[in-house]
């Protein structure tokens, strides 16, 4: 990034246009999905003695989006900012959750702090080219050090170990370097595999945000055995629902997931290369769409990004 | 640079301008008649309101005239202002908008008790004032008390933000009204009992109450302020006026009893001094029996039933 500072830099159109389209996609993540998120998210995890395990699963799954969306949307302002004015800055996440093992799901997600955990951590450590002991010994080294990178508290150390287990399997597989191309390429419709293992990826990391969630590990694991208590399991209800209807963000998400898929390949959403009279339609209703959801979420409350305190 | 402008302008201009029409085309859907409890709304802002016998208050008012039974007794037409959550302060918009655009009432039922004439500036149940933002009422209170009103006046759409479903439930209630709440003439019906759990809460809250040791007297001066202007613009317009201080359950008489009491004593004060006839309900045979009640401080159906009765009989009396 440092040298584009010294070369001259000019006014580059496409760059800028580029810039603005992430800055739209980047606070729609913010405000529509991750601050919505937070509202029901806070007050399950506050209040998980309260609530059925059909309501904390929720919970566990509301807060993967909110936590993807609110780091992921800083970026895309950050990097779209830096468009406008001629700078690059490196991608931080590629649809991380249509990943279909957890290694592929480490190179999609938080990329700049991977990759330089990669390159001043794990290679100098030896990396993979030593010993079959000594590589498991970096694997976990690597993971429990992105842990402990979030704060000094056994939850994200739990969280990171837990991730070194979820990869040290793949690893040892050799399939770790299996997915190295975008999902689903050229295709709009997964296969029933693909889907399988992207679901897979998606419930286990779930799983591990609760401990990076929670505020202490017995809150964690008392969280946990409250997603298997079967009373009332499908009475998904929260303090906040009767405040605020739930149905409008299940709306939200769902354009999400459809706008991340759709664009999973492109390095900036909402590029189009085959422009036609139809998709430029389709374009502008979705810029439409991502304005007013925007205006329709905006909080009386501003909200500051999770990853601020990191 | 100059091309990048262009487009941003073109865009921001083409965006701005939907999002116009789309908020023009809700604020005129939100605000027709017959969408769920805007109905009064309209009539208001409409002039279409033409009531012999007029009420206002709070939620208390709302639940316990039965326009329809004091209409039968009286023979006069009855319209009920009763706005849920609203004290004093906030009912001005109720009061100026209904007084300025619409046709005199003969009769003016003011429901009064101590906790609608406490200070607020909160705008309980918002959604329903926002087909009307550009009203000169609402501006009027909006401009001095609401932080969000110059983005909600100028940024289309931002005030419908977090009303999503609302603003959906009403567009169907232009097609099915089997969503809205049962109402007659502003007379909200609640059929319903006051059911166990939610009296032991209330005895909860009495005793928490009963154990304080300091009562603090609240601030009633933005209430009182605005029950003046409404006796001001009743004496110019020759509208006979009425305090009603309407049953409430008997046990939550003692909640805040010290606030009752000093609100009694201002409320037969400008009784005396304007000649206002102030009818206090307040320890009637009604409020000893809680199958009147659906919670402590509003009647259910069978309790404004019986009190509408005797409101009617009194202002037949006193013709």
């Amino acid at each position: 990034m440092l040298p584009q500072f010294y070369t001259k830099r000019y006014f580059d159109y496409s760059k800028a246009i580029d810039g603005i389209r992430l800055i739209l996609w980047g606070l729609f993540k913010k405000v529509v999905i991750a601050d919505t998120c937070s509202i029901f998210v806070d007050d399950i995890f506050q209040n998980y003695i309260n609530y059925s395990g059909g309501t904390l699963i929720v919970g566990a799954i509301l807060f993967s989006f909110q936590i993807y969306c609110d780091f992921s949307g800083y970026s895309d302002i950050a990097i779209g900012t830096a468009k406008l004015f001629g700078i690059n800055l490196m991608t931080n996440f590629r649809t991380p959750y249509f990943s279909r093992n957890i290694a592929e799901f480490w190179r999609r997600w938080h990329i700049s702090l991977s990759t330089w955990f990669r390159d001043y951590l794990y290679i100098p450590l030896g990396g993979s080219k030593s010993s079959k002991i000594l590589t498991v010994r970096n694997i976990f080294i690597i993971f429990i050090v992105s842990g402990f990178w979030h704060g000094a508290n056994w939850t994200y150390i739990i969280w990171g170990t837990l991730n070194a287990f979820y990869f040290l399997p793949i690893f040892l597989m050799k399939k770790n370097r299996k997915h190295l191309n975008t999902t689903t390429k050229n295709k709009f419709i997964p296969s029933f595999k693909e889907l399988n293992s992207m679901f897979f990826t998606f419930i286990i990391t779930a799983f591990a945000w609760i401990f990076f969630r929670s505020k202490t590990v017995t809150g964690a694991f008392e969280y946990i055995k409250g997603i298997f208590n079967q009373n009332n399991f499908f009475k998904i209800q929260t303090a906040k629902t009767y405040e605020l209807d739930i149905r409008p963000l299940i709306i939200y998400l769902t354009f999400f997931i459809i706008i991340d898929w759709y664009y999973r390949n492109e390095e900036i959403v909402f590029t189009n290369h085959n422009l036609t009279k139809s998709t430029i339609i389709f374009k502008y209703i979705i810029y439409l769409f991502t304005i007013i959801s925007i205006i329709f979420s905006i909080k009386n409350q501003a909200s500051n990004f999770i990853y601020f305190q990191f | 640079m100059r091309k990048f402008a262009l487009k941003l302008t073109k865009t921001f201009l083409i965006i701005y301008v939907v999002l116009l029409g789309l908020h023009f085309i809700l604020d005129y859907y939100l605000s027709k008649e017959n969408s769920c409890n805007n109905n009064t709304w309209h009539k208001i802002f409409k002039g279409k309101l033409d009531t012999d016998i007029a009420i206002i208050g709070t939620s208390r008012a709302e639940t316990h005239y039965n326009t329809e039974i004091i209409n039968k007794i009286t023979g006069l037409k009855t319209y009920n202002l009763g706005l849920s959550g609203t004290p004093y302060s906030v009912l001005k918009i109720r009061w100026e908008s209904y007084f300025n655009r619409n046709k005199k009432p003969k009769i003016l039922i003011i429901d009064i008790d101590a906790s609608s004439l406490e200070n607020s500036k909160t705008l309980f149940g918002k959604f329903q004032y926002l087909p009307f933002i550009y009203s000169k009422e609402y501006q009027a209170f909006a401009k001095e008390n609401d932080a969000d009103f110059y983005y909600e006046k100028y940024i289309p759409l931002y005030k419908y933000r977090g009303y999503e479903m609302s603003v959906f439930k009403q567009i169907i209630s232009l097609k099915s009204r089997s969503i809205c709440s049962n109402s007659i003439n502003g007379y909200v019906v609640n059929d319903i009992d006051w059911i166990d759990k939610d009296y032991l809460n209330f005895k909860k809250i009495l005793q928490k109450d009963k154990a304080k040791t300091e009562y603090d007297l609240k601030d009633y001066n933005q209430g009182l302020s605005v029950l003046k202007e409404i006796i001001e613009d009743c004496k110019k317009n020759n509208i006979k006026m009425y305090f009603v201080w309407s049953p409430s359950y008997y046990e939550s008489h003692t909640y805040q009893a010290y606030n009752k009491k000093y609100i009694d004593s201002v409320l037969k004060n400008i009784s005396n001094n304007e000649h206002i006839e102030y009818l206090n309900f307040s320890n009637d045979s009604l409020c000893y029996n809680r199958k009147f009640f659906y919670n402590s401080s509003h009647m259910n159906k069978r309790g404004s039933t019986i009190f509408s009765e005797k409101i009617g009989s009194l202002i037949n009396e006193k013709k």
